[in-house]
């Protein structure tokens, strides 16, 4: 086992272990979020990621499991704890149906058939309000198992084990035949190909792991907000969101969407918090462009190569007129 | 061992491939030439099945191929290497050679096996002082190298090869020849070559087949094909 994924095991046992501190309650609901979002990101990293191909239509899955599980509470009264799974389940069958046609698409073709995924989903919730509720959504979506008074320490911990099983299943994925076939289709599909690789059946396959955990993420979402719409589950936020961590992160690397979700998803509470009102988005949106200029392959592969310093003198010297070569 | 009858492909109202018929003997060296745009690449794509021919059938073996997708070629033991060099840029040289192991006719599950087993083929295409490099530091003639290593890795019985010499210069050409027969001598496959520098071709082959829009001109040794009246009208033109 490599040390950075040891070393990550231990944190997050650490981190489970505060829940026994009586740390206070804010502590527990930016972190879980924070958690949530680094598990969703690493999902679409295995699709996005490995296999290269820029997935932004994860919202659908997402926003599919949510609805599913709100909806059968809402009609039946079933338990979320049963249709959570289930909703995993679902996105498994969903990505198989959509994975077969839109994998064939390559690079930005592909983005704007994924991109439109979510829009389809929601335009569909919206014209059946007798079975969806339509636009005005589904409310009150709880799982009552879960005691009131302890529900921050307790998502807490379902998404910093759900972050943790995540990170597994990607540094699992890295290291294995399956994951040296996603990479060579990223790097060179035809050379791939040529190399005995069944790039339809791997791609699939990477797109129904990524499916499943991303359903699992937006079933427990929907109970953590215990109200989703169809623009909180189809909007744009939720299928952009995870790429620009895991890009940022630095993808291809099970760690890259792990720290990316964290230290965005805190750094988009706490300009949220200081900075009410429009501004705030405004500023992140900032961040977001300093960031992707400074790191173009993600904090991961930019601290991996060692560049960090040079990158910053690079910019020191372009300040003070140096030309450099590249 | 490899054979074509009445093969054609059309691309629009062009018609790369008219009418031809190859048969390729177990354990030679084939070579195909032709001048650019005659339909030899276009041939390489139908037998590996990256195209699908609109008429006509490919056998290996007696079993036809034609209509199966590259990979499945590819476990029936026909590899090939591209004219345009195609490596897995953000792998090292070792881990290319493994995706090959991996998937191809050895068929491994370990990454370990598969980067072990990969050298011995790295070592026969000579790049062994490049085993951790990434692909994306090497230099043309390494990257051709790395083609072959990787072909090589999934275990082929018929090897087809898109240009490895262009863009070489006389002495890494004498090289590559070298490898090619060793790859002949030392693990018995058997080879098709598209080829342009003339030199390889008559030093290696042991048939040419010559074609000409698509249509096959001549065939035979290579001393018979460089003198068959056709062959030099298309290359030099009537008057020769």
């Amino acid at each position: 086992m490599e040390k950075s994924f040891k070393f990550f095991l231990i944190v997050t046992l650490l981190l489970g272990l505060i829940t026994i501190l009586p740390a206070p309650t804010f502590f527990f609901v930016a972190l879980a979020t924070a958690f949530l979002y680094a598990g969703y990101s690493e999902s679409w990293n295995i699709v996005g990621g490995y296999a290269g191909y820029t997935s932004l239509g994860h919202g659908a899955l997402f926003g599919l499991s949510a609805y599913f599980v709100a909806l059968l509470l809402h009609h039946f009264g079933t338990s979320p704890l049963l249709t959570i799974p289930l909703g995993g389940l679902l996105c498994i069958i969903i990505a198989i149906i959509i994975g077969y046609p839109t994998m064939r698409l390559r690079g930005y073709y592909f983005a704007l058939a994924t991109l439109s995924l979510p829009i389809i989903f929601g335009a569909v919730v919206v014209s059946f309000p007798d079975i969806t509720l339509g636009g005005r959504g589904v409310s009150n979506i709880y799982i009552t198992e879960i005691p009131f008074e302890l529900r921050p320490q307790i998502y807490y911990m379902i998404f910093l084990l759900y972050m943790a099983v995540c990170a597994s299943v990607a540094y699992m994925v890295e290291r294995s035949k399956f994951g040296m076939g996603l990479v060579a289709i990223r790097d060179d599909e035809v050379a791939a190909e040529a190399c005995g690789i069944n790039t339809t059946k791997l791609k699939v396959r990477a797109f129904i792991i990524s499916g499943f955990l991303t359903g699992i993420a937006g079933g427990f979402y929907g109970t953590y907000l215990t109200y989703i719409s169809p623009s909180t589950a189809f909007g744009i936020l939720p299928s952009i969101i995870p790429v620009l961590m895991a890009i940022l992160g630095g993808r291809n690397t099970w760690l890259g969407p792990i720290i990316g979700g964290i230290v965005l998803d805190l750094l988009r509470q706490y300009i949220s918090y200081t900075f009410p009102g429009v501004l705030n988005t405004l500023i992140f949106g900032g961040i977001l462009i300093i960031f992707t200029i400074l790191f173009p392959e993600g904090a991961v592969g930019m601290i991996k190569k060692g560049n960090l310093v040079g990158i910053l003198n690079k910019y020191k010297y372009r300040r003070i007129g140096h030309t450099q070569s590249r | 061992m490899l054979e074509g009858k009445n093969l054609v492909k059309r691309f629009g109202g062009l018609t790369a491939i008219d009418n031809l018929d190859f048969y390729i003997d177990e354990g030679k060296i084939t070579g195909l030439i032709g001048p650019n745009g005659s339909g030899k690449t276009t041939l390489f794509n139908l037998i590996t099945g990256y195209y699908k021919p609109d008429q006509g059938i490919i056998k290996f073996k007696g079993r036809p191929i034609t209509g199966k997708k590259p990979h499945q070629i590819l476990k029936m033991g026909i590899v090939r290497t591209f004219q345009i060099v195609r490596p897995f840029l953000s792998m090292t040289v070792a881990e290319n050679v493994a995706v090959a192991a991996l998937y191809g006719r050895a068929n491994l599950n370990s990454m370990k096996e598969a980067i072990q087993y990969s050298k011995k083929w790295i070592e026969f295409c000579g790049l062994e002082s490049k085993t951790n490099t990434p692909a994306r530091e090497l230099t043309l003639v390494e990257l051709k190298k790395l083609e072959i290593a990787r072909a090589l890795a999934t275990e082929p019985e018929v090897m087809l090869i898109d240009e490895a010499f262009a863009g070489l210069n006389p002495s890494e050409v004498d090289q590559a020849i070298e490898t090619i027969k060793r790859i002949r001598s030392e693990l018995g496959i058997t080879i098709f070559i598209v080829e342009h520098v003339m030199r390889a071709v008559m030093n290696l082959c042991d048939h040419v087949i010559v074609l000409h829009n698509g249509k096959k001109i001549a065939e035979g040794t290579p001393v018979q094909v460089a003198t068959s009246p056709p062959v030099i009208e298309t290359y030099l033109g009537k008057r020769y």
